[in-house]
Parts: structure tokens; sequence; C-alpha cells
């Protein structure tokens, strides 16, 4: 590409007066929610009606941000740290009984660290640390 | 077993024969990296030389850890002396005959001795010395010798620090400029800031947990560094990569490149002073994120690699989408190359600045845009192919101004030519499985991975000893060879040029630095973090209590 | 006296002139957003930065000079203010003027150029020591061709006042097309001035962080921003009187108005100047401004005198 010299100074002009008339390309957020796709990576959910106690999802998580807990004979509870995790779901795919989903949900700030543990007691429900 | 690899093993009383028999008979004239090895007694050092068609010759020898010294081979390679200060700071093997610099990476005060990457250094060392202690006790690290900077010896020189922070840095790296009134009179560089620890951290995980801290060494190429890993690893295990599984990384591969490229052009608007280029290639790149979140499942670090394929595949609609995507970017990216021919300002800007020629380029080492802009014509895609590139038509984009404005039109030439890619991509997109399964024991070997990044050259070294974790991961990024042909391309130039200069090697010290990480350390609270900002400065005489409110 | 009071500190003096320019920069920020393709700030945003800043802790160098430092900010706001007074705003009289104050008011806007080199330079900075002697490099560039494309009209107008020139062009209308050559090299020049892209040099962000006021923070750096912003207004505002000066027999309140529609195009054109733009190099910008902007102004006055001496008799 060869460059021509000073052919056009301002050469933006045109789009940018286009610009005025056109909606701004911001999304108003939060008032304006963004809507994500479909298989986004967001917070993990656990059902444990299907967790066999394998521990598989313990050993690979990238960042130690998942823990199993038995509370009792074949159910077992689930302990994540939000703040660890990467939200890579290698959980998701190495768990044998598909106990662990993703969610789009991404919303997760919280001002107190402690705030981001939360757990998944062996009814399925989830309450924070 | 990989084609276009040598792997030679010789003593080191003949190693240097070897190595010049390589460089000037062989042909293999460019260093890739040197990758350090703890082998028990000995160090390793592998030299990785290239040659043009794509080869590779990985030369390696042992020197005895007794001995400690090995003798630089930066009569070869200008570029070398990084890789060997690399291994000086990291293993402790000293290399005689280096040119006088800075250490890299590691932080002036690091305690002597103390050299990370060998197999008995663990990060309680530091913990054990009484250096880092729980929250409320005060933090101490044994200091080291520091290294001084020399001192000025022409007074009429100011001398600027850019960096570690500035505006016109997007990552911490600093120049130490000496200005001559507007004109730059002297320039040096100091790296390691952003030294986070990867290549022990792989070490310590396995094989399938690396794969995700790989990818996150950087955000922009994250899929240029965990597909050269996973490429590495597939071949030390001998595992056949379906084609679908090649495609669609060549897919997001190359979407990798269209989002990088046009932040690029953004980035470097911003550094010039032209904030409305900024804007609408932002807006414009928004529109790949979105795409890259449809298909992998997130914006950065797209987790879409697994050992043996990838982890999702792609639909018939997402496939549509793409498609009508890249046809609004081409339109726009045909604009943004009007702009970047018409417009005074910029033109004026970028021409002329931050010159590089080709015998330069070629001495310091230089990959990607900055080599092509040069009229290197090297691109890995071609050279040496891999994903599904060998089954691509597709042109290498070189200029030749030498120039940042060069590279601005390498990149944008780069950008056309990923929408011809993605555009063959989806309309040859080969039907079968997306991954094949992978043992958690990689077996013993060791392989060499490179991939061309929106950079440059990016190249992966791993070594696995049978077991579930890698025995030795050697990550050398593109901005690392890059960054050495930055003194040469601010030579009589003007403060005002720096920004857009370093800006134009599209520098990402996330990925160049990846330091040792330091695990465990407790958490400190914001008034603790704050103490320690107070007492660091305390010791080097600075008060920020005393300092008086005028 | 109660009379002139009030109007050096309230209309048009120092509140009026805060008030409109404070909408000024919410105007421009807010075109410049729209040119961009985004939304912008709200309209009370300037206000809210200005009260901002006034109560943040001011942090001073140990080393900077404290009475430089502390006044610099102040004389420009002041210098700034008093130029306004001698601008006929609507109608042909001004709130003060008197022969030879076109010759004062450019002399009063020179005064802030100065503070900022003083600020910059006495804040014993180093970034603030650049941006400083970037501000007199750049003032040698564009001070002749403002002065002289400033000059031009009141050459045809036989007078040195700018209530003068007022009048003259209000008997003469058509004598302004005359002027549109200087009118364009007045708006290159005042670019300048106001250090605005492509010639905000002195205050580049991405090479030496803030220029001169890299060391001001609090109070000292809301002044020196109140004085940026009436810079703009009063430099617009001369430029209207000088080079737009029709309507202005209209009655008061459509006069106003007139002026307010006149002040805004000249800051609009301004904003699309920065919009469409990247930054020039203080040699580069130099070189420009001698090469083009000043032949090309000198090329005005002389058409002037030419006119006036040929033509108009």
């Amino acid at each position: 590409m060869k460059k021509k010299p000073f052919i056009h100074p301002g050469k933006m002009i045109e789009l940018v007066l286009r610009s005025l008339f056109k909606k701004p390309a911001t999304v108003n957020y939060p008032f304006e929610k963004m809507k994500m796709p479909e298989h986004f990576r967001g917070k993990l959910k656990f059902i444990p009606e299907k967790c066999i106690g394998c521990m598989l999802c313990v050993k690979d998580c990238p960042a130690n941000a998942i823990k199993i807990n038995k509370v009792g004979d074949k159910k077992f509870e689930a302990e994540i740290d939000l703040g660890k995790c990467i939200y890579c779901a290698q959980c998701v795919d190495s768990c044998p009984r598909k106990a662990l989903e993703i969610t789009p949900e991404f919303e997760l700030a919280q001002i107190d660290r402690n705030k981001l543990k939360i757990t998944f007691n062996a009814e399925g429900a989830e309450n924070k640390a | 077993m990989r084609q276009k690899r040598q792997w030679t093993e010789v003593g080191i009383d003949r190693f240097f024969e070897a190595f010049d028999r390589a460089v000037k008979q062989d042909g293999f004239t460019m260093l890739c990296t040197v990758s350090g090895l703890d082998e028990g007694a000995d160090f390793g050092l592998i030299y990785h030389l290239a040659r043009t068609d794509g080869e590779v010759l990985n030369l390696k020898t042992k020197v005895n850890k007794d001995r400690g010294e090995m003798k630089t081979v930066t009569v070869y390679f200008p570029s070398a002396q990084i890789y060997e200060r690399e291994i000086e700071d990291l293993f402790g093997l000293k290399f005689t005959g280096l040119p006088p610099g800075r250490r890299y990476p590691l932080p002036d005060g690091w305690p002597t001795g103390e050299h990370p990457l060998r197999k008995d250094w663990s990060a309680d060392r530091l913990k054990d010395m009484g250096a880092i202690q729980m929250a409320d006790e005060s933090i101490r690290l044994p200091i080291g010798p520091r290294h001084e900077i020399s001192p000025p010896t022409d007074f009429s020189l100011t001398k600027v620090p850019i960096g570690p922070q500035h505006p016109a840095l997007k990552e911490p790296e600093s120049f130490n400029v000496s200005l001559r009134g507007e004109k730059i009179a002297g320039l040096e560089i100091k790296l390691g800031y952003n030294h986070r620890g990867i290549e022990k951290g792989c070490e310590g995980r396995s094989f399938l947990q690396d794969v995700y801290l790989v990818e996150r060494i950087c955000g922009i190429c994250s899929h240029t560094h965990s597909t050269c890993f996973v490429q590495a690893v597939e071949e030390i295990a001998g595992l056949e990569v379906p084609r679908r599984a090649l495609y669609i990384r060549t897919l997001v591969g190359e979407l990798e490149r269209i989002h990088s490229h046009l932040l690029w052009l953004g980035v470097a608007g911003h550094e010039i002073g032209f904030d409305t280029l900024l804007m609408y290639t932002w807006r414009d790149r928004e529109a790949v994120m979105d795409l890259l979140a449809t298909i992998t499942g997130n914006r950065v670090n797209y987790g879409i690699n697994a050992i043996g394929g990838v982890r999702r595949d792609l639909t018939s609609e997402q496939g549509a989408e793409v498609l009508k995507a890249v046809d609004t970017l081409v339109e726009q990216t045909k604009y943004y190359i009007g702009v970047a021919q018409e417009e005074t300002t910029l033109i004026q800007r970028l021409s002329g600045v931050g010159k590089l020629s080709k015998e330069d380029a070629l001495r310091l080492g230089a990959v990607g845009p900055t080599a092509r802009a040069s009229g290197v014509a090297r691109d890995i895609r071609k050279d040496d192919p891999y994903a599904a590139y060998g089954e691509l038509d597709f042109k290498v984009i070189t200029d030749d101004h030498c120039d940042v404005f060069g590279r601005t039109v390498v990149r944008l030439g780069e950008l056309m030519e990923s929408y011809s890619i993605i555009r063959q991509v989806i309309k040859n997109l080969p039907d079968g499985p997306i991954a094949v399964k992978a043992p958690r024991r990689i077996p013993v070997g060791e392989a060499l991975s490179r991939y061309e990044a929106p950079r440059g050259e990016d190249v992966h070294y791993v070594k696995s000893n049978g077991g579930e974790n890698p025995e030795r991961v050697k990550v050398r990024a593109p901005t690392l060879a890059n960054i050495q042909s930055v003194s040469k391309m601010l030579e009589d130039r003007y403060l005002a040029d720096l920004p857009i200069v370093v800006a134009a090697i599209d520098p990402c010290f996330s990925c160049t630095d990846r330091a040792v990480e330091i695990e465990g350390q407790g958490t400190l609270s914001w008034e603790d973090v704050r103490r320690y900002g107070i007492e660091f400065y305390k010791k080097r005489g600075i008060d920020f209590g005393a300092m008086k409110k005028k | 006296m109660i009379w002139a009071l009030f109007q050096i500190l309230i209309f048009p003096g120092l509140l009026f002139l805060s008030i409109v320019s404070l909408f000024a920069e919410f105007y421009d920020r807010k075109l410049y957003a729209r040119l961009q393709n985004r939304v912008g700030p709200p309209w009370f945003q300037p206000l809210a930065d200005f009260i901002k800043l006034l109560g943040k802790e001011e942090v001073v160098p140990e080393e900077a000079d404290i009475e430089m430092f502390k006044l610099s900010p102040v004389f420009a706001l002041a210098a700034t203010v008093t130029a306004f007074l001698y601008i006929p705003l609507w109608g042909i009289n001004a709130a003060y003027s008197f022969s030879g104050d076109l010759i004062v008011v450019l002399y009063l806007l020179t005064i802030p150029t100065l503070t900022f080199f003083l600020g910059g330079w006495y804040s014993r900075s180093l970034f603030s020591a650049i941006g400083a002697v970037r501000s007199i490099t750049q003032f040698f560039a564009y001070e002749i061709p403002l002065f002289i494309s400033l000059l031009a009209p009141a050459i045809l107008a036989n007078t040195w006042s700018l209530s003068g020139i007022a009048a003259f062009y209000t008997l003469h209308p058509w004598y302004i097309i005359f002027n549109l050559i200087g009118f364009g090299v007045a708006l290159v020049a005042l670019l300048g001035k106001l250090e605005r892209v492509p010639f905000d040099i002195p205050e580049a962000e991405t090479e030496i962080v803030a220029g001169s006021f890299t060391e001001y923070s609090g109070r000292f750096l809301a002044y020196f921003r109140m004085a940026i912003d009436i810079e703009v207004v009063v430099g617009a505002s001369l430029l209207a009187a000088v080079f737009l000066p029709f309507g202005l027999t209209l009655p008061p309140v459509w006069g106003f108005i007139l002026y307010l529609i006149k002040v805004f195009a000249v800051i609009g054109v301004l904003t699309l100047f920065r919009t469409v733009f990247a930054r020039l190099r203080i040699d580069q910008m130099v070189e420009f401004c001698w090469k083009w902007v000043a032949p090309i102004a000198f090329f005005q006055v002389l058409l002037n005198l030419m006119l006036k001496g040929f033509v108009l008799r």
C-alpha cells in the first residue's frame, strides 16, 4: 500500500458527522442489561443427587476452587470459592455423572471476600458461608 | 512424530563447534530461544535454532552444576542475551561474555542465591527465611545486592522515567529515557514487572490444569499460548487430533488475531492522541468479542482447547453468525485502511518513526508484524504450518516502509487475510469428532511448538517425564524477541515518538515476564498493604507521613 | 461603583462566565462523545468535576516554589475574566471599551499561557518542566498568526477598539466576507492557544502524563481547569466578535441568543477539529505554523490593506 501525501486531512469527518444522528453504541449498563450467550461460562451449579463423590472435579480444578464434603451416606455437598474459580468449566467436563453445571450468571461481585464462598448443601439449596 | 524437528545432544566440549556449523553452514539463522533445565547434577541447555523453511534444530548440551558457567552465544545472535540472562536469574548458571546490562526477570531486591526454577526450590524457602509472614507482623524480604543504574556521565541530559506507571503504557515496564531537549539521547529498558511465576507453576500442576494456567499468561494472546502448549503435549503423546478440531482451533485463532489487531489500532490511535480511532475500532471489536463469547463461552481466556482436540463444537448457526459479522468487519477495515492512507496527521506521526532496517530486524531477531514491516517474510503459519493452516490459502503480508506506518499497514493487511481465512474455514469445515481421548499420564518425551501469535512467533518447549505433571515448560513470548529492537528504533528520535514506537511492537508484557509464583503468602488486608508500602519507602529515605502540607 | 462591581463579578463577569464556560465544557464533551458514537457525560458533569476538585486534598511537591505554584492558577483565572469584559457581546458596546482594547484583550489572553509555563516550571517536576517548555515553544508558533489574523479586520475597520470594529461592520455588513481567510487562520491558531488536539502537545497525556498540570491537585487544579474553560469561551467570543459581527442591532434578548449561537458554533468547529485529527509533534507543529499558517495570515493583512487603500477609499 502506498501512502498518498497530504490528500485528506480530517478523513474521518464524514463518519464522525454521521454518527451524530445515530444511536450511541453504548449499552447503558446497569439500566440496560447485556444478554450473555447461552453457553456463557458464569457461576457454577451443583446437583447433589447426581454426585458420587469421586472427587475428579476437585483433582482437576486448576485453581483449587471446589471442595466436596461427605455429609451422609451417598450425600455430598460442594463448597465453591467464587473468588478462586476461573470459570473454565473443566470440573463440568470431568464429572462423570454431570452433577455440575455452568450457568450464564456473571454478576457475582461482592464487597466482602468471605461472601464469595458459597456452599451447595446436600438438598441442592445454596447458602453463603 | 512431527517432521521439521531435529533433536541433537552434544557434550559441552563439542558444543560450540556444532553450534557454529548449524548457524554458518546448515542455515539455521534464527534463534527461537534458549531453554534451561534442571537435571540433577547438571544444567541442561537447549538452543532452539530455526531455518527459514520451518525446520527447527534443538541443540542440547549439559553443563555440570559445579562448573557453573557457560560461554555466551551473543556473538552469533545479539538477541540471545536476554534469554541467557533469564537462565542466569532463574537457574543460577553464569554466562561469560555477556554485554553489561540489567538482570531479568527477577526484581532488584531479590535475595542472592535463590534461583526459583531449580527443582529443589519452592516458595516456602522465602517463608523459612522469615521473609514473608502472615497479616499482623511486619513483612520483610532480605534485600539482595541492588543493580545500580550507571551514574549519568552527561549532566546536560534530562533523565525522564517513562514507567513503570505511565499513561502511555498499558502494562508495567520501565524505560528510562535520557533527553537532550526533545531528542532521545539514551534509553535504558527494565523489564520483569509482570513476572508471576507461571513456568514454575506449570511444574506443580497436571497437564490438564496447565492448559488453563498457560492460557492465562496473557489476555489477548490466550488462545495462542493454550494452543501452542496443547500442540506440544499432543506431539509428545503422539495423539492424532481430528481435522474438525484443527479447523475450530484455527477459527478461534484467527478471531483472536482480528480482535488483537483491532485493539492495537485503537491503542496506536490513543498513543498519538487520536481518540476517535480508538473509539471506532474498539466498537467494531465488540462484534468479535461477542462472537467469541458465543462460540467458546467467554470473551477472553476462551478455554476451547483440550489435550486431544477442542471442548466445544461449532453449530451451523454460529458459523452463519461468524460469516455475517465478518462481512461487516470487512467494510469497516477497508475504511480504516483508507484512513491510514489518507489522514494527514496520522501519516505525519507514524511515518519515518521507529525505523528498523531489514538487516537490523534479522540481526536483532524481530518477529511478527515488526519484522514483516521491514520486509522480512517470516510467518510461522506459512513456514511451519500447524492446525489447519497447511490446507488454507492465504498471503503473508510484508511491507517495505520499515517504520511504524509499515507496521500499521502490515496489521491492516493481516486483518483482511484473516477474514479470508475465516471464510475458508467455515466453508470447508470437515465433519467428525472434535477430540480424541488423551491420557492423564503423558509419556516421556519433549516437544517444541511454535505458533504465530498476533504479535509474532510464540515458542513453547514442553518436556514430560512420564508423570501427570510436566517436567519443564518453557515459554518464549514474541514481545521478548521484539523488545530488543526498541532501543535501535528509538535512536535519534523525539520523546513524543516513544509511546507510539513501543506500542508499534504491540507489547504484551504479561506474555513476556511470567515470574515465579509465591503461594501461601496468606491474605494481606488493605491496612497491611498500605503499611507495607509506607515501610518500603521509609527504607529508601522517602517519608510520606512527614510530607508538609503546604 | 456598585454597577462596576456587578459587571465584573456577576454579569458579564465571573459568575456568568463560569456558568457559560461550564456549560460550554459540557457541550464540547457531549458533542465529542456523540461524534464518536458514545453517550457522553450528563449536563452537570463539569460542575460536579469542579466541586469535587475543590474538595480534594492538595499535594504540593516539596521542592516547588510555593508562591508561584499557588498564584499561577489565580493569575490565569483573573486574566481570562478581565479579557472578557472588553468583548462586545450583544449590541455594539462592551462592558468597558476604549481605543486599543483589542490589543489589551490579546495581551490578557497571553497571560494564561505564561502561567501554564510558570506553574509547570516552578513545580520542579520532570514532566511539568517538559510540559512547560513545550507550552512556551508552542506559544512562539501560534501567537503571531493569531495576532495578525485578528488585526486584519481591525485594519479594515480603521480602529483598534472592539466596539469600534463592531460598529464599523454593522454599517458595512458585507465586508465580513473579506475576512473569511483570516477566520480560518484564527480558528487554527486558536486551537494552538487553547492547547487542543492537534495542538495539545503541552498536555500530551500519553507522553508526559499531564504536562504543566502534573503536580497540581485540589483547589489549584480546579482554578486552572476553570481558567482553561473560560479561555475557551473568551477565545470563541473574541473570534465571534471580530469575524462574525452581524445582527448586533437586534433587541437585547435576541441579540444575546444570537451571541450564544455564534459562540457555540465556533466551539462546535473546534470540537470537530479535536475529533478528526491526531496530535502533532512539537517540531511538526512549529513547522506547520510558520510554513503555512503565518504566511496566510500575512496574506489576509495584505489583502485588507489593499482593499482599504484602493477600493474603499
